[in-house]
């Protein structure tokens, strides 16, 4: 095992000084299990190296490493001080300015559906003559944190309406209409 | 909207007037800012629309789009700027001032209360894209792809100038406005047939529609990054936009009429979905990944249901995104490797390890991947065509599975597996690339949490 681990490296030995044509010291291996001979090439010279440059497809351009005269390089210019200010402003702006608060403000928008959903129902009970008390609880359902607050304007509102409503006469198809134009 | 469109023609003569070594940071700053007051937009209301004025009007359909263009300029600049730097002076700044036209026509194009205007503003968005495309395109073919983008465009769009006019004798008005109320079905003739088509071709050109889609790859593959992320995330949906506001006045004849592009979108999607898989261009795979998923848009905005139109609506959102971000990723190796074929450029992970988690998160984004927009975008979109016709499922699922597929592929040949010997000497990340996937990233996952905004009229 020892001797086809030798031969195994000095098989790679051969192989790499043949690859990157470092002239290999004229060593060979014999087996002595088996008839196994190692030789380096007989073929003169070197194989070229892997071509690296010549392979892209827009082979006229000439690759500046920005990292290279400033490592602290961000990508957005040569100049260091440029670059940073660059930086500074695109997450300042970018992310604390517009990311921060416009996510804020969005998702402090009212939901229009929803309210425009509330009032409908609150118009149609209006309309179907239900009373003040239970226009109340119907408001009060949906808004439980503002009951101390808002609890006096919702009743005088739901008693003016209900005065206003009872001097109406309307039948079912009125009622719809007058529900859905409010809306 | 004078808030959005006055700044934004101002940055035309800040670029021209800043210093040299300041045009790039101005111009990012003051693009940020704008797409920060656009924000404003998203707060719809009423139930019906925004009136800024007679000749702008922004609705739940157009302030998502409205506030993706805006967000789409600094990142645009931001990914432009190391392919720029050997460039003139003057030529940088020509470059700026055409997406900041580009970035003008397209925030009035959406905000366009009247047709004619529209038209005139979706037609003017081609001379910038064109310029672009050909002056700062790198390959030879980048002048056969402008000549396709323009001529493809302009042929579709032809006819609906003729179609507007005529509308207009008809109705007397072309405002959206009133267009929404004018409840008269158009008459089933063969000439309405032919409004029909004529209406609807420029936008199914510009989707693009299988069959009208060969400018697509050219023309985003030879553009450079800023041309490709305007064309992939914004320019399609412009065809999608017209689509959903014009189908309101082509009643009853859309129910019959849109049967032969339902069957061309639903094929066509899986053509295309195959064909990525067999891409070898990495731009190109990610062109066409972009007519897959702008089919199912077509298919959601014919089949004329609630659910669908929101699904369209934030598969535009979500797509335009991901898509952009895509292309950003994309040119990042390209910076590197100055080639776009995927095999030349793999095993990414070992040595780019943070771009390989951006690759990552796009790639899911890609596929569809739960909680995400484009998620909801393509589950409403299946949802109302099962409801529309059963069989489209088995279309529908195939599509999914091959964007899945070749989403992988691309994540697999890129970034796994042992990289290649030329290669071990390219340069880190820089900030500026990881900061561009980031503001690509972060909108989209917070819409995640929050997407009833990119919902569309009818949520």
């Amino acid at each position: 095992m020892a001797a086809g681990l030798l031969g195994l490296c000095t098989r790679r030995l051969l192989a790499a000084a043949a690859t990157r044509g470092i002239p290999a010291a004229r060593v060979r291996w014999e087996s002595s299990s088996s008839r196994a001979v190692i030789a380096p090439s007989a073929v003169v010279g070197k194989r070229g190296p892997e071509p690296t440059t010549r392979w892209q497809e827009d082979p006229d351009t000439e690759d500046e490493n920005l990292y290279e005269k400033n490592p602290d390089s961000h990508g957005y210019d040569k100049d260091p001080a440029v670059d940073l200010w660059n930086m500074r402003v695109v997450f300042f702006f970018g992310f604390s300015i517009v990311l921060v608060l416009g996510s804020t403000f969005v998702a402090y928008l009212p939901d229009y559906r929803w309210s425009r959903n509330l009032l409908a129902l609150a118009v149609f009970a209006f309309f179907q003559g239900a009373s003040p008390r239970s226009l109340h609880s119907v408001f009060m359902f949906y808004y439980p944190s503002h009951h101390t607050e808002n609890c006096w304007c919702v009743c005088l509102s739901c008693c003016v309406m209900s005065s206003q409503r009872d001097h109406l006469d309307l039948n079912a198809a009125q009622i719809e209409d007058r529900s859905k134009r409010a809306v | 909207m004078l808030k959005i469109i006055i700044p934004t023609i101002m940055l035309m003569p800040l670029t021209w007037l800043s210093k040299k070594n300041m045009i790039w940071i101005n111009t990012t700053t003051y693009s940020l800012l704008i797409s920060l007051i656009s924000l404003s937009l998203l707060n719809q209301p009423s139930n019906n629309s925004l009136n800024f004025s007679l000749m702008f009007f922004s609705d739940p359909l157009s302030a998502p789009l409205l506030v993706l263009t805006t967000w789409l300029l600094p990142l645009m600049l931001m990914a432009s700027q190391h392919h720029l730097s050997k460039e003139p002076l003057i030529r940088k700044k020509l470059y700026i001032t055409m997406l900041t036209m580009l970035q003008t026509f397209l925030i009035m194009t959406f905000t366009a209360t009247e047709l004619i205007s529209f038209y005139i503003l979706f037609e003017a968005t081609l001379v910038p894209t064109l310029i672009i495309i050909t002056r700062w395109g790198n390959q030879t073919e980048r002048l056969n792809a402008g000549l396709y983008f323009l001529f493809y465009t302009l042929m579709g769009s032809l006819p609906l100038l003729v179609a507007l006019i005529s509308i207009q004798n008809l109705t007397g008005s072309l405002n959206f406005l009133l267009i929404q109320y004018w409840n008269q079905a158009l008459p089933d003739s063969w000439s309405n047939i032919f409004l029909w088509l004529a209406c609807m071709m420029a936008f199914m050109v510009k989707m693009p529609l299988y069959g009208l889609h060969l400018w697509l790859p050219k023309a985003h593959v030879e553009a450079p990054i800023a041309g490709s992320m305007v064309l992939a995330a914004i320019l399609l949906k412009l065809g999608g936009y017209g689509m959903l506001r014009i189908t309101t006045m082509l009643n009853p004849q859309t129910s019959f009429m849109a049967y032969p592009f339902l069957m061309l979108s639903l094929w066509g999607m899986i053509m295309t979905s195959s064909i990525c898989l067999r891409q070898t261009d990495l731009k190109s795979l990610i062109a066409y990944s972009s007519v897959s998923h702008m089919a199912l848009v077509i298919v959601a905005v014919l089949i004329q249901t609630p659910w669908s139109y929101m699904g369209a609506t934030a598969l535009m959102i979500a797509h335009g995104l991901t898509s952009s971000m895509l292309f950003c990723l994309a040119n990042s190796n390209y910076e590197r490797t100055h080639s776009r074929t995927m095999i030349l450029a793999r095993g990414l992970q070992t040595l780019l390890p943070l771009m390989a988690a951006w690759w990552l998160l796009a790639s899911l984004t890609n596929l569809a991947l739960p909680p995400s927009i484009n998620l909801i975008g393509e589950l409403f979109v299946v949802m109302s065509s099962f409801s529309w016709s059963n069989i489209t499922i088995i279309l529908m699922g195939a599509n999914i599975t091959i964007t899945a597929l070749y989403s992988l592929y691309m994540l697999i040949t890129t970034q796994r597996g042992k990289y290649t010997h030329h290669i071990n000497s390219i340069k880190p990340s820089f900030t500026r690339e990881n900061a561009l996937m980031a503001l690509h990233m972060t909108p989209l996952l917070l819409l995640s949490l929050n997407p009833k905004i990119i919902l569309g009229f009818t949520y």
